[in-house]
Formats: C-alpha cells, sequence, structure tokens
C-alpha cells in the first residue's frame, strides 16, 4: 500500500510528465503555427510599382532570361508547375503589357524582377509564348520586336538526337543541332498514340524529360518522336525501325513469348531476386549448422542459374529448382544471352560482367551441394556471398545504363 | 496585412540574385545545402546511438560535435530560403508539388523547435529523439525534393 508520501512524490512525477508534453507540443504546434500565420499573412509580398520599361525586346535573349529568373515560378519554357502561372499558350498578350507585369510585380512577383533590356526581352518572349508560338504581339508606342529578332525561316536547318535512357528507358532528352527558332513542343507517338511530353523555348537547343508518366517503359509505348509546332506537320522526326522497336518491347514492355504481358528485363529481375533468396536461405542454414538444407540451396542457386533440366546435386532424389527453368546463363534462350541479343549490343559490357558472376556462383553452388559437412561448405558458400554481392551491383548497372539514340531529321 | 512601404521583396529578390542567378536558384542550392548537411546529421545521429561504428570513423564524442555543428549550419542554409518563402511567396496551393511543399515547410520548424526540446530536456523517453529526428530528416527530404530537385530537374540546373 502506497505511503501518503509516495502517493505525492508519484503525483508530482505525473505532473511533471504532462508539464513536459504539454511543453512539447505546445512547441511543436505553436511554431508551426506562426510559420502558417506569417506565410499566410506574406508580410513582404510585392506591391510598390515601378517605371515601366516597355522599349522593345530580343525574343532568343528574352528565353534566355526567363530560363534565369522566371522559369523557377512559371515552369521551363513557361509551362507551369511552379508558383507562378503557366504563361505559354495561355492567349495573346502584347509586350507592352508583360513589361508593364515585370515593372509592376504581380501577386508572389516582386517588381522589377528583371530591368532594362532583359525586362523588355523577356516581355518579347513571354508575347510570344503567351499565343503560343505566334509571331510576338508588339505596341508601336510601348514595345517593338527588334529587328534582329530570330524567326523561323532565319534557321532552316536543324536536326539532332533524341536518345531514350534511365531504368527501362524511362526518359528522354532532345539535343538539338541549332536553337529551336520557335517555341517548339516534343511530342511521343507510337501505338499508345500521341502524347506532348515537353516544350522547347525559343533559342533552347535541349530538354530533358525525366520520367514519361504513364507506364513502366515508354518504348512499349511510343516509337516516334516529333518535335515543332505542330504534330501532324512536324519540324523533326526520329522513330525506330521496326523491328528494333519490336525488340525493345520484347525487352522492357511486353514479351510475346511469355504469358501475363511481362516483359524479358522482368522476368529476369524476377529470376534475379529468386537468386539473391536462396543466397539468403543457404547463409541461414549454415548459420543454423543443417548440412542437408545447405546442400539444398546450394542445388537450388545451380539450377536457378542454369535452368532445366534440374539436376539433383545434393543426391537426395528429387532435382529441384525454385526458379521458372528458363535460367540466367548457360544456353541461348536464357535471359541474359537473350537480354545481349534484344538489346542490340548496347548492355554487351555489364551482361558479361554479370554473366562471369554468375557462373561463379552456379560453379561455387555445384561444389557445395556435394560437400560432406557445414565446416567444408564454408569455402564455396563465401565464394557464392561475394559473386552474389558483385552481380547485384552489376545487374543494377544493366537495368540502368540501357540507352537508346534515334537521329532527328527535318520531317518531309 | 498592409505590406510594407519599401519594397523589401525586389531588394531581397536582387540580395540574392547578387550571388546566383536568380532568387530561385539560390533558394535551391541553399536548400540543397541543408539537405547535405541534413545527411551528415542523420548518420552522425546513428553513430552517436551507437550504430554505424564500423563505417564512420569517428569517436561518439567527434560525432557529437560534427552532429551539433552540421545542424547549426543546416538550420542556417535555411534560413535565407524560409525567409523567402514564408514572407515573400506565401503559403501557396497553385499545384499538389507546391501544396506539399507549403503543408510540410509550415512544420519543419514545429518540429525542429519540439526536437531542440527534446535534446534539451533528458526526462523524455529514449525513443523521442531518434523519432523527432527522423521526422524532421523526412521533412527536409520532402521539402528538397519538392522544390530543389523539382528545379534542378525540370527548370534548370546552375548557379
Amino acid at each position: 500500500m502506497p505511503t501518503r508520501r509516495s502517493r505525492h512524490t508519484s503525483r508530482s512525477e505525473t505532473n511533471t510528465v504532462q508539464r513536459r508534453w504539454i511543453t512539447f507540443s505546445a512547441l511543436l504546434l505553436g511554431v508551426s503555427a506562426g510559420v502558417a500565420g506569417v506565410a499566410a499573412l506574406r508580410p513582404f509580398a510585392p506591391s510598390a510599382p515601378a517605371a515601366v520599361d516597355s522599349s522593345g525586346g530580343d525574343v532568343t535573349a528574352g528565353a534566355d532570361a526567363f530560363v534565369t529568373a522566371c522559369a523557377g515560378c512559371h515552369g521551363a519554357a513557361g509551362s507551369g508547375g511552379g508558383v507562378g502561372p503557366a504563361l505559354a499558350g495561355t492567349g495573346p498578350r502584347t509586350a507592352a503589357a508583360v513589361a508593364g507585369v515585370i515593372a509592376s510585380g504581380r501577386g508572389a512577383m516582386p517588381p522589377g524582377l528583371v530591368s532594362g533590356a532583359d525586362a523588355a526581352n523577356v516581355a518579347a518572349y513571354v508575347a510570344l509564348i503567351s499565343d503560343d508560338g505566334a509571331a510576338p504581339t508588339t505596341s508601336a508606342t510601348t514595345a517593338t520586336a527588334p529587328a534582329t529578332a530570330p524567326s523561323a525561316p532565319t534557321v532552316p536547318t536543324n536536326g539532332g538526337t533524341a536518345t531514350f535512357a534511365g531504368r527501362d528507358l524511362t526518359t528522354l532528352t532532345v539535343a538539338l543541332t541549332n536553337p529551336a527558332p520557335r517555341p517548339w513542343t516534343v511530342w511521343l507517338d507510337g501505338p499508345a498514340g500521341r502524347r506532348r511530353v515537353a516544350a522547347i523555348a525559343a533559342g533552347a537547343d535541349s530538354v530533358r524529360i525525366g520520367a514519361v508518366a504513364g507506364g513502366p517503359s515508354v518504348i512499349g509505348r511510343y516509337d516516334t518522336v516529333l518535335i515543332g509546332a505542330d504534330p501532324t506537320a512536324p519540324a523533326l522526326r526520329a522513330s525506330l525501325a521496326a523491328d528494333r522497336a519490336r525488340d525493345l518491347r520484347a525487352l522492357y514492355a511486353d514479351d510475346p513469348g511469355a504469358d501475363g504481358g511481362e516483359s524479358v528485363m522482368q522476368r529476369a529481375q524476377g529470376q534475379v531476386e529468386v537468386l539473391h533468396d536462396h543466397v539468403r536461405f543457404l547463409q541461414l542454414a549454415e548459420r543454423q549448422r543443417n548440412q542437408a538444407n545447405v546442400r539444398f540451396h546450394c542445388e537450388h542457386l545451380v539450377n536457378i542459374s542454369r535452368g532445366d533440366p534440374a539436376r539433383d546435386l545434393d543426391a537426395n532424389g528429387d532435382p529441384s529448382n525454385p526458379g521458372d527453368g528458363v535460367g540466367l546463363i548457360g544456353t541461348p534462350d536464357a535471359y541474359l544471352p537473350r537480354i545481349a541479343v534484344l538489346s542490340g549490343g548496347a548492355l554487351d559490357g555489364p551482361i558479361a560482367v554479370v554473366t562471369d558472376h554468375a557462373r561463379d556462383v552456379a560453379e561455387a553452388g555445384r561444389r557445395c551441394a556435394t560437400t560432406t559437412s557445414v565446416a567444408a561448405a564454408a569455402g564455396p558458400i563465401a565464394a557464392i556471398t561475394a559473386a552474389d554481392r558483385a552481380f547485384d551491383r552489376a545487374w543494377g548497372d544493366i537495368r540502368t545504363s540501357a540507352t537508346e539514340t534515334l537521329t532527328l531529321e527535318a520531317s518531309p | 496585412m498592409t505590406p510594407l512601404p519599401m519594397d523589401f521583396a525586389a531588394e531581397y529578390n536582387a540580395l540574392l540574385a547578387s550571388v546566383f542567378s536568380s532568387a530561385v536558384a539560390a533558394k535551391a542550392w541553399c536548400a540543397t545545402l541543408a539537405m547535405v548537411l541534413a545527411l551528415v546529421q542523420v548518420t552522425t545521429a546513428a553513430r552517436i546511438w551507437g550504430k554505424l561504428e564500423g563505417v564512420i570513423p569517428l569517436s561518439g564524442a567527434a560525432a557529437a560535435r560534427v552532429h551539433r555543428w552540421s545542424g547549426r549550419l543546416a538550420v542556417l542554409a535555411t534560413v535565407p530560403v524560409v525567409f523567402h518563402c514564408i514572407t515573400i511567396l506565401g503559403f501557396q496551393s497553385t499545384s499538389p508539388r507546391v501544396l506539399v511543399h507549403s503543408i510540410v515547410g509550415s512544420f519543419i520548424y514545429g518540429v525542429l523547435a519540439a526536437k531542440l526540446l527534446a535534446v534539451k530536456d533528458h526526462g523524455f523517453p529514449g525513443w523521442l529523439l531518434p523519432v523527432a529526428g527522423g521526422t524532421m530528416f523526412a521533412g527536409l527530404a520532402v521539402l528538397w525534393f519538392t522544390s530543389s530537385y523539382w528545379y534542378f530537374t525540370e527548370v534548370r540546373f546552375g548557379f
């Protein structure tokens, strides 16, 4: 039974703990509310108007200045996505009107974010992109486009490359041999239809699309890149050859020889994971000093790596293979040789490395499966562990190092 | 609230753009510095708690010093960013990315303040500090991905 003194002490401790948590919560919520409150009030929100600089502007220089000063809020080429609104294709604006907004600020945009010649250049550029690539709208009394402003006829030829890269070819980088003479759009075209994926600002000569939305591999859905102002009459075009498109689709999107719509790479990935799992099972069996299981899992490593027919290496009367029987190495139809063929040689380097490590796993697994004690299996298991780690790193290279470059040419 | 008569926003933007190409670029790089320092924070915190001993060649006391100073510098690196975000841009919801950034950004200093209290007051349970630190790091990561990463990948990678 607690005494009066101990009851008093206990109550005091409870109060202290409660006070501590109340302070903690008050600090967390109070500071957060304070920050949110200041953010809602925006005490230094821009407001003061400034003189309007409405001299003429150069759209190419304006495109450069826009990237530096404006794209952080209005998105690349004014496509939106930031704090500021989208500007591209939002309807015609005069350069003078844009210059006025630049000078006086609007919303979160402070006045005079760009000034002098830069302001006039950006105004001309924004006027251009807001009208979706039409000639810049100007006012005779305020802003005029200079005679030096580039226009489509001054750059008669262009070309470049469109490079798919990244894991399963999900990114796209367009590099032009000459800057875009006006705001251009990049479309992908193919079995999945047509999709607008990026804008190229007038004067810019490259754009990178981090990941094309809508599925795991862009190659499975699109085989043509179109660039220009109108997808039905693009300025530049690049297409995958039909047989190359077929191989890359099988590799990254959908292998017609497999059930369930999986790609060769996805199926191979599954077998790689099965292999890693069984290396872990083997390590567990070694820790548990279970000789039968050591031999059993070593047999599995060989059969997963080399595919069917399954071998009864541990001599337990049951040749078993927890993999899908295709194998990673050993036959032309195994996953690694098939990936090499379908990738057209682009992955030969990392495939050679992975094949060596898979062979090391299988060879050490074969030795380990016939050992007569756990101690005798220690050497092969160490070799398997090391080869599996190296395999994993090199397999990652295969998944991420693929590239496919198409040549962009003037569309007929 | 009535804005100040002085055009503070333009002055502040010009100050940031005097070192970097634009105020947004300056914020992106300051946030990246804070993120790198936050990674130092996490690893040194793990070392202080007896983890990663074979990975980080620092004594517990040295790890604690690095932890304290990387934390101070990380907070310092966020100050120009936070100041611009909350006093000039304010709470925005123009896109899901911006909305997430605004919400998480509102809480990050609150979490920091609460974490500092937990550091100083030894009466809290032992699990609170790693949870608060982990929350702080996760919040910073979200803020970095919804701002600097977006800027570097979608707009421009440069100073």
